[in-house]
């Protein structure tokens, strides 16, 4: 499989970073794993190609052979004995392989560890030594750079911005039949600012009606923005922690400007994971404004009565893909439930689910690196056997890359199913105001 | 007192400085600054007490015979190690604490070397082992050999504190380490788990919306 | 980078299907790339799309807002996802020849 090919001094860069000081959460990780090997059929990759490299204990033993070379006596002194490894170029083709095309850090493994410790943060240590050596996925480097470079990572400009709002909000009034009805954009001192994913604007707008829809009808006090609007983060994806601070920072600096009380994150795993868990740490401060999911807002409003849904305007059968950046690394779980239980009349779990769920393949930023693209979808196996299994005719699920990843599942695998967002869902079941209560 | 404990004090003397220096040069893990949704202090709990069941973890549910294998294994090394300690003071213990003993060692040493027989025989596993796994299993097992040995004849008490001796100043310097950092690591992902509301699973907050 | 071959014809393109030198298409490419996307005819609703990405794409380089081409060609947002079933992004812009579009597609 072909990688980016490393300029010269990758290897000594590489080296610098790996010889470095490491933080003690990574480094307790990387002196905890003892290869009990019981975390292999936890893993969603492993379960579907059965390769031992797929192993959640192989790649973190690729990372710790390399730690035990620089880091441990024995390392130094018998690196055989301890399995330690120099860093070279085909060390670090192997590790690109596996942290970028083995592992979506979904943290499934993690869960499961019979000694409790995360590969997550190992592999993302691994993607942070790929970084110094220029060996990230192109697609992943060029998402975070067009980010920086362009404030999203679409290089969307603001005018475009402007103009699809305009147009979606023509269409808002014109769909609910009420000229009152607005996407307030750039408006300075709204209770929440509602941050999307550029492929919303661009490319998938009926989410973001959908979200407008609620907003609406829920008399929500909210604001859109047109510039640094994008929730993603590949800078995260990349294990890229200067250029992780800087595309959150943006975001954070425009909801400080408008002096929201609330940033809410549309649906969007790795960024509310990002904006809501990561970002404090990243800038060392806690933010002035709370940041939720537009899942927990939406459920909020049906526990208020601001929503009232009708379950029969989704009749066909539903299940839930429970993204893993929101759910087992984000502990937004049951709000997601709330909703579809109030908004769909056949809503069937799958199994397993919640924090247990499995990845569905295209994680870790891995639906930007094409080069994995064939293990993407064999990964991805174990996630459409899981649909197929509830009979369900939509999938729902609050996460754009999931659903990217579950449209081309539905393709390959034949699953005949709809994907879609919980906005999307819960903007169909609405009981506008006027109308009859079902 | 016998050089063989003397032998045994310096070793634990020097393996335990040798653990205080490595956990000296780990540091802290920052506190955590993004605001909890749930028990960072529910979730370390968690951790160390119902997070071991067999069925709180697939590695576990799906391997039952490997992970009480494997628990086995552990409880035993734990009495060898008390066993150890108590050598420093006085050598002879009551039966029942001797039998006691013994049956955990015994039972601790099958695991053991079952394990080692898994390690040796399953594709998998060989694909992520290095000579050291055998050597540390190997070791520990002769630790376990010692205990029972200790407990069943006397006699054999110095032959165990030498054993014993070895295993503790080798501890810190390879896999064996785990002992330490995987404390460390149970808190963090513990603590981790706990504030997100994942595990335990933090009741759904309802706040100031409407 | 890998190749396809469709109905004889061999192509360069990266992993994911996309078009290595966009250059090389044309009708019949479009055609045969239209195939791999699930659509077995391409109706003039087809062409009006693909047609107005590839201009918006040989002027500025990338692909065009939903809204332009929505707009542009008259056809409305919920008909392009059933013209594309992959949608606009990995759908449309595919058999219009183009690279895969940055961001999370």
């Amino acid at each position: 499989m072909a990688e980016p090919s490393a300029g010269a001094g990758a290897v000594e860069r590489a080296l610098a970073v790996l010889r470095g000081r490491l933080d003690a959460r990574t480094t307790a990780f990387l002196n905890s794993c003892v290869r009990c090997g019981l975390c292999a059929d936890t893993c969603h990759v492993f379960l579907a190609d059965s390769e031992s490299e797929s192993m959640p204990a192989h790649k973190v033993e690729r990372v710790a052979r390399l730690f035990r070379r620089y880091h441990t006596l024995l390392g130094r002194l018998t690196p055989g004995f301890v399995g330690a490894q120099n860093l070279d170029l085909e060390a670090l083709e192997g590790l690109a392989a596996a942290a970028f095309g083995r592992c979506t850090l979904c943290g499934r493994c993690a869960l499961n560890c019979s000694v409790g410790l995360d590969p997550s943060t190992i592999i993302r240590f691994a993607r942070t030594v790929l970084g110094a050596a220029g060996m990230v996925p192109k697609g992943i480097r060029a998402n975070a750079d067009l980010a920086l470079e362009t404030g999203n990572n679409m290089g969307i400009s603001r005018e475009n911005v402007l103009e699809t709002v305009a147009w979606l909000e023509q269409d808002l009034r014109d769909t609910l039949g009420d000229p009152a009805a607005a996407m307030p954009i750039d408006r300075y001192g709204a209770r929440v600012l509602y941050a999307v994913n550029p492929r919303e604007v661009k490319f998938f707008p009926l989410s973001l009606s959908a979200a407008a829809t609620i907003f609406h009808v829920a008399g929500e006090d909210w604001t859109l923005t047109s510039t640094d609007f994008d929730i993603t983060n590949y800078g995260y994806f990349a294990a890229d922690a200067a250029a992780a601070r800087a595309i959150a920072e943006r975001l954070i600096a425009r909801a400080e400007e408008l002096g929201v009380e609330e940033l809410v994150v549309a649906e969007c795993g790795h960024g509310y994971r990002a904006l809501r868990w990561e970002a404090p740490e990243w800038l060392g401060r806690p933010l002035p404004f709370k940041v939720s999911s537009l899942v927990e807002v939406m459920a909020e409003y049906v526990d208020h009565g601001l929503l009232r849904l009708d379950p029969t305007k989704n009749a066909d059968r539903i299940t839930l893909h429970d993204p893993c950046n929101l759910v087992r690394n984000g502990g937004v779980i049951e709000e997601q439930r709330v909703l579809l239980r109030a908004g769909a009349a056949d809503f069937v779990e799958m199994v397993p689910n919640r924090e247990d769920n499995y990845c569905c393949g295209g994680g870790g930023g891995m639906l930007a690196a094409s080069e994995h693209a064939a293990k993407r979808i064999e990964a991805g196996r174990i996630k459409a056997e899981q649909i197929r299994a509830t009979g369900a005719k939509v999938v729902a699920s609050p996460c754009h890359n999931c659903i990217d990843q579950l449209m081309e599942l539905n393709r390959f695998y034949k699953l005949g199913v709809e994907v879609r967002t919980l906005a999307e869902i819960v903007a169909d079941a609405l009981v506008l105001p006027g109308q009859p209560a079902p | 007192m016998h050089a063989t404990t003397l032998i045994l004090l310096a070793a634990m003397v020097t393996s335990v400085a040798v653990f205080t220096a490595l956990r000296f040069r780990l540091g802290s893990v920052p506190a955590p600054i993004a605001p909890a949704r749930g028990s960072a202090a529910a979730g370390i709990l968690y951790a160390f007490t119902f997070a071991f069941a067999p069925w709180a973890k697939e590695s576990a549910s799906r391997h039952l015979p490997s992970y009480l294998a494997g628990i086995a294994y552990h409880v035993a090394v734990f009495a060898g190690l008390v066993r150890l300690a108590v050598s420093l003071v006085g050598p002879s213990l009551p039966s029942l604490a001797n039998g006691v003993i013994a049956v955990l060692a015994g039972c601790g040493l099958a695991c053991g070397l079952a394990l080692l027989v898994k390690r040796c025989t399953d594709r998998r596993l060989r694909a992520v082992s290095v000579p050291e796994d055998y050597f540390a299993n190997a070791l520990v097992n002769l630790m376990l050999a010692a205990t029972l040995a200790a407990a069943l004849r006397p006699s054999t008490l110095p032959v165990f504190q030498i054993v014993g001796a070895v295993l503790v100043l080798y501890a810190p310097l390879g896999k064996l380490r785990h002992m330490l950092f995987l404390l460390t690591s149970r808190w963090v992902l513990g603590a981790t788990f706990g504030r997100r509301g994942v595990r335990p699973t933090a009741v759904r907050s309802r706040s100031d919306h409407g | 980078m890998s190749e396809i071959t469709i109905q004889g014809r061999t192509f360069a393109v990266d992993e994911e299907g996309f078009l290595q030198k966009p250059e090389l298409w044309n009708d019949e490419v479009a055609k045969l790339l239209a195939t791999t996307e699930g659509v077995t005819e391409m109706s003039p609703e087809h062409w009006a799309v693909v047609r107005m990405i590839r201009e918006y794409y040989l002027e500025h380089g990338n692909a065009p807002m939903i809204r332009l081409l929505c707009q542009r060609t008259g056809i409305n947002l919920r008909t392009i996802f059933k013209l594309f079933p992959a949608g606009p992004a990995k759908g449309a812009c595919k058999v219009a020849g183009l690279p895969k579009p940055e961001g999370c597609v």
